[in-house]
């Protein structure tokens, strides 16, 4: 092994870098052992990793709630689509009740609407050999069946031909409740009473999802023919239309139209029409709010967790004094001590971001499993715990970094 | 002059050395100048709290001495070896290494000069706890890049050298002394360095390990041609030594050498 004076391997000026290959070994070397030098496992370290796990928790799950919850809103309208409308009338005693016959004739009136089901709705209690079960009591015509796509799993709906008959198709959950009395599915023929109206099964519905515009569980439901309205509800007349919108035709100004014939044919009353487009619009908005809420509570968290990193990172350069006086003395520039402490804390977030982000996960996967609803990765979540981690880290490390990089080489003297 | 190319920044500049070496253009060990400092001042604080470490100071070492640099507290002794080492920057003055001025270059500028032609040996060994003696020894190589597997086999030849070869798992707590020197000696030759600066490199060991120790700066003088100054107090330790130049008040009062 031969050493040598120095001298002529200098060449003239001062030797730089040998290019960019060479200061990025250099970077590379020092970011290796920076993880190093994390490897002391002290207190506060892990606070402050705790904190940025929190935050980033926080900001990932309300996230990922938010974005659970609007797919699920989103599927639900995507079953019904975009053009699904419906009209609740307003009550109107003075008035006149809106008849099944007016209320079709809402499709032909060229207002905007394409295709009408009107309803009249009520509750009650289904009485079936001895049992109570609570149940909404729907009269409809058959445009309801081929409007929703419901269709009966056994039997047969309710049609036109029945006409003021008291026959009734029953929803899966009357069906189950009548089988778990009886011992039995119910049958065709098969009686149900509601109040004083005794109704004869024709049919059980296939399982019906809850249609969000119209609001009706119809699995609940015992849907009798338009006419027999009347016979098992206290009051006469529509409670609620629904319809499709005429491709192309300005929802406003169908609402308007719609209010607008209502009004006419019930001296004096007023409904609410409501489009799903309108209602998609609604919760998107909401969830917005939601989300830009949520995510300022995260941040709150997450300055929290990196003034925590700070404050880790400025003990620690004030601690390794006569270390970073070492590193500058064997040769380190403070830039080098600087690129050190950036890295280390960037690693203190990035670890404390990996744990939030898992943590978070879980916390949305188990809301949506609670709410019942299917869980879905958002795609920002992923980048977005990356890039949290990388600016708290960056933000939070620079001041403790330049506090350290100022750190005199004579340092290294000092030491005892 | 064509490079051969290598992955080995330190070595790659040993190879250019040795080819002026052979071309006569260098020379190591005896003979040239390795040092020049010429009316070296500093001046600490300014007003009435102006304080003169340095005053006008002039010196030279040559390549390949081993030098000790002796004074009192306060001599100026210490300043004397911040400056010679390229931590601090004089006030005034000129001071040449290897041929070329220092006086002017930035701090980026100076910790590459120090990286690549400085060892450093401390009194009380500025070793990391927390590393082995394998990553001690093999730190300052961090900047030059060099990958990990080759910084600790550069150091465990270094360490085997010192005589440590079986310690080379150890951390600085599990070290005596004398051995944790011999460690803060090879973390400052693993750059191969043309100076070697050690700041009371015995002040923390007892006598019988301090002349082991002395031994040790002997032989890497001899063996690796590396210019040696040591700056200390203690007389036994300049006894050592084949030059010796006394500090006083941030002067010069005595240069001799021992034949």
């Amino acid at each position: 092994m031969m050493f040598t004076a120095f001298g002529a391997e200098h060449g003239p000026g001062m030797p730089s870098h040998r290019g960019p290959h060479m200061a990025l070994a250099v970077l590379r070397e020092i970011l290796r052992d920076s993880i190093g030098n994390l490897g002391a496992g002290r207190s506060r370290t892990i606070l402050s990793v705790i904190g940025i796990a929190i935050g980033t928790a926080a900001v990932i799950a309300m996230l990922e709630i938010g974005h659970t919850a609007r797919q699920h809103a989103i599927r639900l309208y995507e079953a019904i689509g975009v053009d699904f409308v419906l009209v609740r009338l307003d009550a109107n005693r003075a008035g006149a009740p809106l008849g099944f016959a007016a209320a079709r004739h809402l499709a032909d009136a060229g207002l905007g609407l394409d295709a009408v089901a009107p309803l009249a709705v009520g509750h009650g209690q289904a009485v079936s050999a001895g049992t109570q079960v609570p149940v909404s009591l729907v009269a409809a015509g058959p445009e309801l069946f081929t409007l929703t796509e419901m269709a009966a799993a056994t039997g047969r709906v309710v049609t036109e031909r029945d006409g003021p008959a008291l026959f009734a198709v029953v929803g899966t959950d009357i069906a189950g409740a009548i089988t778990r009395s009886t011992g039995r599915p119910p049958v065709v023929g098969d009686h149900i009473r509601a109040g004083s109206a005794v109704m004869t099964i024709v049919g059980r519905l296939a399982e019906t999802p809850i249609n969000p515009l119209i609001g009706i569980q119809f699995d609940r439901a015992a849907v009798v023919p338009a006419s027999a309205a009347r016979r098992v509800m206290p009051f006469d007349g529509v409670t609620q239309i629904i319809g499709r919108l005429t491709p192309g035709f300005d929802s406003e100004r169908m609402s308007e139209r719609v209010r607008a014939y209502v009004h006419r044919h019930t001296r004096g009353g007023d409904a609410t029409v409501m489009v799903s487009a309108e209602l998609i619009e609604n919760v998107e908005k909401q969830m917005r709010i939601y989300q830009i809420l949520l995510l300022a509570i995260g941040s709150v968290s997450l300055v929290v967790g990196g003034i925590g990193i700070m404050n880790v990172m400025l003990m620690s350069a004030l601690e390794r004094r006569a270390e970073i006086g070492l590193r500058r003395a064997i040769g380190a520039r403070a830039g080098e001590i600087r690129a050190m402490f950036l890295a280390e804390s960037v690693m203190l977030s990035t670890f404390g971001s990996a744990c939030g982000l898992i943590l978070g996960m879980a916390i949305g996967y188990v809301f949506a499993r609670l709410s019942g609803w299917q869980f879905v990765v958002a795609p920002s979540a992923v980048p977005l715990g990356i890039g949290m981690a990388l600016v708290v880290g960056l933000f939070f490390g620079s001041y403790p970094a330049a506090r350290a990089a100022a750190v005199s080489p004579i340092e290294a003297l000092r030491a005892t | 002059m064509l490079m051969p190319h290598t992955a080995d920044p330190v070595r790659e500049r040993q190879m250019e050395t040795s080819a002026a070496v052979r071309e006569g253009r260098a020379e190591p060990g005896r003979g040239g100048i390795a040092l020049r400092l010429e009316g070296i001042s500093k001046v600490y604080g300014a007003g009435q709290r102006r304080v003169t470490a340095l005053d006008n100071l002039t010196l030279s070492i040559g390549a390949g001495q081993l030098t000790a640099i002796m004074g009192s507290s306060g001599s100026g002794k210490t300043t004397l070896l911040n400056i010679m080492g390229l931590l601090d920057a004089a006030s005034a003055g000129s001071y040449h290494m290897g041929g070329r001025e220092t006086a002017r270059l930035s701090s980026d500028e100076m910790a590459i000069l120090r990286k690549r032609s400085i060892g450093f040996v401390f009194q009380s060994f500025n070793l990391l706890p927390r590393l082995t003696a394998l990553d001690n020894a093999a730190l300052p190589l961090i900047y030059h890049g060099l990958p990990r597997r080759r910084r600790r086999e550069r150091a465990a030849r270094l360490l085997q050298h010192v005589g440590l070869a079986d310690h080379l798992g150890h951390t600085p707590a599990q070290l005596s002394g004398g051995q944790c020197q011999r460690v803060a000696i090879a973390r400052a030759l693993i750059a191969r360095p043309a100076l070697l600066l050690a700041d009371e490199p015995t002040g923390a060991l007892d006598s019988l390990t301090a002349s082991e120790i002395l031994r040790q700066f002997s032989r890497v003088n001899d063996e690796f041609g590396v210019t040696v100054v040591i700056i200390t107090h203690d007389p036994l330790v300049a006894d050592h030594c084949r030059r010796r130049v006394t500090v006083r008040d941030g002067a010069i009062l005595a240069d001799g050498a021992t034949p």
